[in-house]
C-alpha cells in the first residue's frame, strides 16, 4: 500500500532530524572562534616593502587599470636621491583603495609588476562611517622590517 | 454561565466585588504566564531547530541566549508600524487583534492541575472544548482581513488560502475530537483528564491516547494545520508568497501575529496534553510538573515536524484533509461508538 | 440591574447596530463583518439564555463556517470601492411597501407575547446531553431529513 509507504518516509525523515539533533553543532562561535582561512584567500589589501624597507609600488597604476570597479587611486611622484621610497623611478605618492567598491576579486594583485599590492587574510573590515572605508596608503603600508609584521603567509608567491 | 469554581476559604466569591476582583486578577496572571510562555516557546522553538540543523541557536544574549526573546521584543516594540498606501486603516489594526484574542480566549476553559487536587481554571462550561473549537474558528477571520488589508496580491492569496485551510481542517479536527466525547461522556475538559477506568485489577486514570490512537494522530494533523505551521504553512509560504498575510505588517502588529502563532501552538500543546495524555496526571510527579514535561514535549512535536517536513503542495493539502483526515475520522467516530456500544 | 442585564442591552445594541452595518454600509466588506458581528452577538445572547451548546454551534458554524465563505467570495473583489449606485424605477415606493409589510408581522408577532420572569431552568438545560437526547428521542425525524436534505445539496444531484 502506497499510505504505508509514505507514512514510513516521513517516519524515516523524523528519525533523521532527530538523530541530527544531538550530533555535535558545526558552526564557529565568531568572534571567539575564528575559521580557518586558505593560503589564497582574498582579504584587506597590503602594500609590500621590500627587506631594506624600501616600497615595492613603482607607482606605474597598472593595479588601477586591472581594477573592474576602479577603486584604487594612484598618484604617483619621482622618486630622488635625498628621497628614495622605492627602488624604481617612481614611487606612489597617493594610493587609496575604496573597500565599499573593491570585490576581492584579486585583479590587482595579478596586474603588479612587482607584487607590491597583495591581499592579506583579514576579513573583519566592518565600520560605521563610509569615509572610513577609503583605505589610504599609511593603512595599507606594511610597516617597515623594524617593527613585527602584521601578518605571515603570501611572502612567497609567484 | 460563567462563574469560579475554586474552593472558597475565605468566602470571597460569595462577596461579588472580591468575586470580580479574583477573576480579573487570575486573568491578568494567566495572560502574563501564557506570554511569558509563548516567549520560551519561541526560545525553544529556535533552539532545537538550531540543534536539527546542527548549529546552536541564539546564544548570545544573557547566559545562553535565554533573553534573546527579552530583546527581540523590545526591538519589535519600538519598531516602525509601517502601513503601506492603500490599506483598509481599520481592518489593517484589528486583525492581529483578533489573532491574538481568538487563541487567549481558549484559555477561559482550559483547567491546569496545580499540585494533587488544586486545580486552576476560570470557568467550567458544559461544552468545554467546544468554546476552544468555537474561539480558535475565529482566527481565520484575523488572517483572512489581514491579507485583504494589506492591499497587496501575495498577501490576499495567502488570506484565501488560510481561509480554505482552516475550514477544511477544522471539520476533521472536530470529528476527531468525538470518539473522546463518546467515551468520555462529556465534552468538559477537567471530566476528559479525570477520565478513569476499572479494568479488573486496574482502576485509575488512563491517558486517552490508548483509548482512541486514531484520533490523536487525525487531531495532530488538524492541530497543526489549524495553527498554520509547517508543513501546513502555506498561508505565509516566505518562497511563494513572500509571507502571505503577513508581507505587509511589520514591528508590534507583526508581533501580534507572530505571538498568536506561537501561543497557537501552546494552547495546542496543552489542550492535545489534556485531552489525550491525560493533562496533570503522571503517578509520583506533582500536576503542574507533569502538565510542563507534557507541554514541552509536545510542543517539541510541533517544531519536529517543522524542521524535518517540506511544506505541502495546495492540492495536497486539500485531498489530505478532504479525503484522507475526514473519512478517517468518519470510520473512527463509527467503530468508536460501536465499540462503546457493544463494550458498556 | 445585574451583569445578566447589562450583558444583555450590550449584545442587544451590537446585534442591532452590526444589522444596520449590514444594509448601510458602502463597501461588500463592511457588510460581511457587520453580519459576523450580528452572529456573534446573537451567539452570546444565546448564552445569556443558558443554551451553551447553541452558543458554541452559533460561533463555530456561522461565525465560524458560513461568514467566512461570504468573506472568501467578497474579498476576491477587492478593495475597490462600489462606484456609484444603481437604483431600481419606484425603489423609495418599493421599499416602503416592502418596510410597512416587515413592521406589520413584527407588530402582529409581538401583540400576542405576554412578558415574565423566566422559569429557573435546571441544570441540564442547554447543556449538550439535553440537546442530543434531543435530537434522537423527539426530534429524530426531522433531525434525519435535514442530515438527508444536507447530504443531496452537498453531492449535488
Ligand atoms: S581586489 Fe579587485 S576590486 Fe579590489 S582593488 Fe583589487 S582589482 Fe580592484
Ligand atoms: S601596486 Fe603594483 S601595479 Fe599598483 S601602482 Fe604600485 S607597482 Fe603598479
Amino acid at each position: 500500500m502506497s499510505v504505508f509507504s509514505d507514512v514510513a518516509a516521513l517516519l524515516v525523515g523524523l528519525k533523521t532530524t532527530l538523530g541530527e539533533t544531538f550530533k555535535p553543532h558545526v558552526t564557529v562561535q565568531w568572534p571567539e572562534e575564528k575559521s580557518v582561512r586558505s593560503e589564497r584567500y582574498r582579504g584587506r589589501h597590503y602594500l609590500r616593502r621590500y627587506d631594506n624597507g624600501l616600497e615595492r609600488c613603482i607607482g606605474c597604476e597598472l593595479c588601477a587599470a586591472a581594477c573592474p570597479v576602479g577603486c584604487i587611486l594612484v598618484i604617483a611622484a619621482e622618486n630622488t636621491a635625498e628621497n628614495r621610497v622605492s627602488p624604481g623611478e617612481r614611487y606612489a605618492k597617493v594610493y587609496e583603495i575604496n573597500m565599499l567598491r573593491c570585490i576581492f576579486c584579486g585583479y590587482c594583485e595579478e596586474a603588479c609588476p612587482v607584487q607590491a599590492i597583495v591581499l592579506g587574510p583579514e576579513y573583519e573590515l566592518s565600520n560605521v562611517s563610509r569615509e572610513q572605508f577609503i583605505y589610504t596608503k599609511e593603512m595599507l603600508l606594511e610597516p617597515s622590517p623594524q617593527q613585527p609584521p602584521l601578518y605571515a603567509g603570501k611572502k612567497s608567491q609567484h | 454561565m460563567i462563574r469560579l469554581d475554586t474552593p472558597d476559604p475565605f468566602g470571597i466569591y460569595s462577596n461579588p466585588v472580591g468575586h470580580w476582583f479574583v477573576v480579573v486578577i487570575a486573568m491578568l496572571l494567566l495572560a502574563f504566564v501564557l506570554i511569558t510562555a509563548t516567549a520560551y516557546v519561541v526560545f525553544f522553538e529556535r533552539i532545537a531547530l538550531g540543534w536539527m540543523q546542527r548549529r546552536p541557536g541564539p546564544n548570545r544574549v544573557g547566559p545562553g541566549g535565554f533573553l534573546q526573546l527579552a530583546a527581540d521584543g523590545v526591538k519589535g516594540l519600538f519598531k516602525e508600524g509601517f502601513a503601506p498606501v492603500g490599506v483598509d486603516r481599520v481592518l489593517f489594526v484589528v486583525a492581529p487583534g483578533i489573532a491574538v484574542a481568538s487563541v487567549l480566549l481558549g484559555w477561559a476553559v482550559i483547567p491546569v492541575g496545580i499540585w494533587g487536587s488544586i486545580t486552576y481554571w476560570i470557568s467550567d462550561l458544559n461544552i468545554g472544548i467546544l468554546l476552544v473549537l468555537a474561539v480558535s474558528s475565529m482566527n481565520v477571520y484575523a488572517i483572512m482581513l489581514g491579507g485583504w488589508a494589506s492591499n497587496n496580491k501575495y498577501s490576499l492569496l495567502g488570506g484565501m488560502r488560510a481561509a480554505a485551510q482552516l475550514i477544511s481542517y477544522e471539520m476533521a479536527m472536530g470529528l476527531s475530537l468525538v470518539p473522546v466525547f463518546l467515551i468520555v461522556g462529556s465534552l468538559r475538559l477537567q471530566d476528559i483528564v479525570g477520565f478513569t477506568v476499572h479494568w479488573g485489577p486496574y482502576s485509575g486514570p488512563i491517558p486517552l491516547l490508548l483509548l482512541a490512537p486514531v484520533s490523536f494522530l487525525i487531531y495532530l494533523v488538524a492541530a497543526v494545520a489549524e495553527t498554520n505551521r509547517a508543513p501546513f504553512d502555506l498561508p505565509e509560504a516566505e518562497q511563494e508568497l513572500i509571507g502571505g498575510f503577513l508581507t505587509e505588517y511589520s514591528g508590534f502588529r507583526f508581533f501580534m501575529f507572530y505571538l498568536a502563532e506561537y501561543l497557537g501552538v501552546l494552547t495546542q500543546s496543552t489542550l492535545i496534553a489534556l485531552l489525550f495524555f491525560g493533562g496533570w496526571y503522571l503517578p509520583l510527579i506533582p500536576g503542574a510538573i507533569a502538565l510542563f514535561i507534557k507541554v514541552v514535549l509536545l510542543v517539541f512535536i510541533f517544531i519536529w515536524l517543522r524542521g524535518t517536513l517540506p511544506r505541502l503542495r495546495y492540492d495536497m493539502l486539500m485531498r489530505l484533509g478532504w479525503k484522507a483526515l475526514l473519512p478517517l475520522g468518519i470510520a473512527n467516530v463509527l467503530v468508536t461508538s460501536i465499540l462503546v456500544v457493544l463494550l458498556s | 440591574m445585574g451583569p445578566a442585564t447589562i450583558v444583555f442591552w450590550l449584545a442587544s445594541a451590537v446585534a442591532l447596530a452590526g444589522g444596520l452595518g449590514v444594509v448601510l454600509f458602502k463597501e461588500p466588506i463592511r457588510n460581511v463583518l457587520s453580519l459576523v458581528l450580528v452572529m456573534l452577538s446573537l451567539a452570546v445572547l444565546f448564552l445569556l439564555l443558558s443554551a451553551q451548546f447553541v452558543f458554541a454551534v452559533q460561533v463555530i458554524v456561522y461565525a465560524g463556517a458560513v461568514m467566512v465563505l461570504f468573506l472568501f467570495v467578497i474579498t476576491l473583489l477587492g478593495p475597490v470601492r462600489e462606484q456609484g449606485t444603481v437604483r431600481l424605477p419606484w425603489q423609495i415606493f418599493i421599499s416602503a411597501v416592502v418596510i410597512a409589510a416587515f413592521a406589520g408581522f413584527l407588530v402582529a408577532m409581538l401583540r400576542g407575547v405576554s412578558y415574565r420572569t423566566p422559569d429557573a431552568a435546571d441544570p441540564i438545560f442547554g447543556s449538550v446531553q439535553s440537546i442530543g437526547v434531543g435530537l434522537f428521542t423527539d426530534y429524530l425525524f426531522p433531525f434525519e431529513l435535514t442530515s438527508i436534505l444536507l447530504l443531496v445539496a452537498a453531492v449535488g444531484c
